[in-house]
């Protein structure tokens, strides 16, 4: 990957919790590929997306959930 | 558990993202793509695509050309024939995640290689490098 960016999948189904990092100068995004899952206390369903900013992402309650978490820079230039 | 420091927290809903249903091709884009523009949703940092794509049966895209974007391909249903000018071909079918690096050119062509439906997830990142060899 020629980007500082780092995308991460999960299943989730049952109890399992996880806190993703992300951080200052940093932009956290979760994709919900499928099922239900909670991110950050919003119930989010198939196709549904979360922004968190610099904010850490809490991801629990998935229901056959298969998730995708971005960890991005916040500049996007190209040098 | 610690207090929240972010304050930009927003949602994008699926029922909310652009729709075009070309028949052969049933497509939602999380952002702006193709026919569908949203200044609004323009992308998030470096994330410029996600788009939800089913396409039917023996059909797929022909050689399209990108440069300078990392794909990610990510198949929910199904599986899809994946083949470039790079001489890569492969079937990406359930479970699998392919990235290429289009760099300074590649045409590629994605066609259903499955009997129904293939449910996939295209995701374009913008490089931080201009130009790189394709891979």
């Amino acid at each position: 990957m020629h980007q500082d960016a780092f995308v991460y999948t999960g299943l989730f189904d049952g109890e399992t919790r996880v806190e993703c990092r992300i951080g200052e100068g940093r932009l956290g995004y979760v994709h919900v590929a499928r099922g239900h899952i909670t991110a950050n206390g919003h119930a989010l369903g198939p196709g549904d997306a979360l922004k968190s900013g610099s904010g850490d992402i809490a991801l629990s309650g998935g229901r056959s959930a298969e998730v995708i978490v971005f960890d991005l820079p916040e500049e996007a230039s190209a040098e | 558990m610690k207090a929240a420091t972010f304050s930009s927290t927003e949602l994008r809903l699926a029922r909310d993202r652009g729709h075009e249903n070309h028949g052969w091709l049933d497509s939602w884009h999380t952002f702006s793509f193709a026919d569908y523009y949203d200044p609004e949703h323009m992308g998030y940092g470096p994330l410029r695509v996600i788009n939800e794509d089913r396409v039917q049966e023996t059909s797929g895209f022909g050689t399209p050309s990108h440069r300078d974007m990392e794909i990610i391909t990510s198949v929910l249903e199904g599986a899809i024939a994946h083949r470039d000018s790079i001489g890569t071909g492969s079937t990406i079918t359930y479970g699998d995640v392919q990235r290429m690096s289009a760099g300074t050119g590649v045409r590629h062509s994605e066609y259903n290689a499955h009997n129904g439906e293939t449910h996939f997830l295209q995701i374009w990142i913008e490089p931080k490098v201009l130009g790189i060899a394709p891979s």
